[in-house]
């Protein structure tokens, strides 16, 4: 139980996926303008790294491992990835249709996010079990939600700012960035020894 | 001539990471130092061009419901080559880049350049398209990696240049420095090119702008 | 259902043909990664006991709640016929991730080297751990009850982290640790 609590506290506010690790930083710039499109993408993003967490390390452990396949590994996850992505946008269409108007349209973004991707590949070579694949892709998920909301919170001071030409857009957007990752570095050497 | 414009573009006009703002995991999590940097692109780079080819002379074979899950396959294929290549050949290279090998294959540059190049244009012109948002990547990855490393770690290329008293500005090999030097060369380089870099609302990736509103980029 | 025929033939046969290929490269490659593989172990192991030629692995994989470390691999040294010590694979975790300790025991129950693997511990400060300097600080522990502080250890079991790396530090002292344990406790 101990490690599973650490796993989550860890990856949040540790090693966070964006601020630590730059996984997820392209759609992480481009969607935190809006608050309401941030939480709609962090939902989603939780959502689809969950269960492709689950589903990858199952086609790893039943078919990839015992076939002795292993180097087939980044082209079965990543299919398996865009293929689950499909298929939860398809269900969800048909059974949650007010869930699929709020997070629809984020699905296929997802698809080419590193973090989701890097999440898989991250569970394999951890050796975890199941569980804490499933726990470790959840709280990816919410650290890339964490790091987005308070990354939106950012932005929304930064528009009032005046800020140089050739800072508007991206370039401010980064330096900002990089002042919320050093925030995040405090949490450094949390759980250790 | 033609071929040689292709190839400028991808270095200057639509540069991957300063102008385009693609394959932004990449760029932050491996220009730790100049070397690292150029493995990647070049790492990349083969990617790019093995997967433009490939998709271009398959243009009009590959049916449009299964594109996406065509290019991902193709991409993916080279991707796990290279990987194999440099596991076997570059280990060290490989240990430095770590996960962010297999990350090559959700590298929107490519993909990118697959749906919005390789799939319209003939193949000769789609490898030099590759080779030269190639280049483009590439340089660009040691011009972020190279500043980083001198102020960093200060050596370039492994070169150390301090002496005894100096100590290097640690902060910039970290996640922080990263996003910042990244901002400030960007803004250096808006400020040279006269031209700015707004932020695409469709979370940065020209995939996902088919059949939306977003501009969809074509070249030649 | 004829629309749908083609397009799935053909992405099938792209991910044949793509398998195939990709399939045929790792025959290619893949002697020559493990070969490597077994060179740079064999390398660490002759480092940390110098006094072995020869090693006989026993992979355990076994986790030890006390140190938080899982000793990976425990390797029989022997020079000729005679034991010469032992080589441990300790892994535990650091800064950045996972750290894999190869720590050498001689036959006198002392350490008699360290050597860190491969590891994302950031580069200056972490990685700084994994140099001579800091690791030989382990050398000639006998008991598991080595400890790290922030003011000058001098006190048998004491050592001195580097500054700016304590969990670095803790990390590879928990790994020597558990070493040490492994070693008291279950003998070469």
């Amino acid at each position: 139980m101990k490690e599973i609590l650490i796993i989550i506290f860890a990856t949040i506010f540790v090693e966070n996926f964006v601020l630590s690790k730059f996984l997820g930083v392209c759609s992480f710039l481009g969607v935190s303008k809006d608050l309401s499109n941030s939480v709609g993408m962090s939902g989603a993003v939780i959502f689809v790294m969950t269960v492709a967490s689950a589903v990858t390390w199952l086609v790893y452990t039943y078919i990839l491992a015992p076939l002795d396949m292993m180097f087939l590994q980044t082209i079965t996850f990543i299919l398996v990835i865009a293929a689950l992505v499909q298929l939860v946008e398809i269900v969800m269409k048909k059974t949650l249709p007010r869930l699929y108007k709020a997070l629809g349209i984020y699905l296929p973004l997802i698809t080419t996010n590193c973090a989701v991707l890097a999440v898989s590949i991250l569970n394999i070579q951890r050796d975890y079990t199941f569980i804490k694949s499933i726990v470790f892709g959840f709280s990816a998920g919410v650290s890339y939600m964490v790091a987005i909301l308070i990354f939106a919170g950012v932005r929304e001071r930064l528009e009032l700012c005046d800020v140089p030409e050739c800072f508007k857009g991206f370039p401010i957007s980064l330096v900002a960035a990089a002042f919320v990752s050093l925030a995040f570095m405090g949490f450094s050497g949390l759980f250790a020894g | 001539m033609k071929g040689f414009k292709i190839i400028k573009n991808g270095i200057l006009n639509e540069n991957p990471i300063f102008r385009m703002v693609l394959g932004m995991c990449p760029t932050l999590a491996v220009t730790t130092s100049a070397e690292n940097g150029l493995g990647m692109g070049l790492a990349t780079t083969f990617c790019l061009v093995g997967s433009n080819m490939i998709i271009s002379l398959l243009r009009r074979i590959i049916p449009d419901k299964v594109r996406i899950p065509a290019y991902i396959t193709v991409i993916a294929g080279f991707v796990t080559i290279i990987e194999l290549i440099l596991k076997a050949f570059f280990p060290a290279l490989d240990e430095s880049l770590g996960l962010f090998i297999p990350l090559i294959v959700v590298n929107c540059i490519i993909m990118a350049r697959a749906e919005s190049f390789a799939n319209r244009n003939p193949v000769w012109d789609s490898i030099l398209d590759g080779i030269g948002m190639g280049i483009g990547f590439t340089v660009s990855l040691v011009l972020i990696g190279s500043v980083r490393e001198i102020l960093g770690a200060g050596s370039i290329f492994g070169k150390s240049f301090l002496t005894g008293e100096m100590k290097p500005i640690l902060i910039f090999l970290l996640p922080p420095g990263g996003f910042m030097i990244l901002g400030f060369l960007m803004a250096l380089i808006n400020k040279i090119t006269n031209r700015t870099t707004p932020i695409r609302h469709c979370g940065s990736c020209p995939m996902n702008c088919v059949g939306r509103s977003c501009e969809k980029e074509s070249v030649a | 259902m004829k629309e749908f025929l083609k397009p799935a033939i053909v992405l099938l046969a792209v991910c044949f043909v793509t398998v195939g290929i990709v399939s045929a490269v790792n025959d290619i490659t893949k002697d020559r990664i493990a070969a490597l593989e077994e060179e740079a172990k064999q390398e660490y192991m002759e480092k940390v006991l110098p006094a072995a030629d020869s090693f006989e692995t026993t992979v355990l994989n076994e986790k030890d709640a006390k140190f938080q470390a899982t000793v990976l691999e425990v390797n029989k040294g022997f020079k000729g016929q005679e034991v010469a010590g032992c080589v441990y694979l300790v892994k535990t975790s650091g800064y950045g991730g996972d750290i894999v300790v190869v720590v050498g025991i001689d036959k006198s129950g002392a350490v008699s080297g360290v050597v860190v693997g491969d590891n994302n511990e950031t580069p200056g400060v972490g990685r700084e751990a994994a140099k001579p300097d800091f690791v030989n600080r382990f050398i000639g522990a006998r008991e598991a009850n080595l400890k790290v502080t922030k003011k000058g250890g001098n006190a048998a079991n004491e050592i001195d982290a580097l500054s700016g790396a304590t969990v670095t530090s803790n990390a590879l002292t928990r790994a020597v640790n558990a070493a040490l344990n492994h070693y008291i406790e279950k003998g070469v």
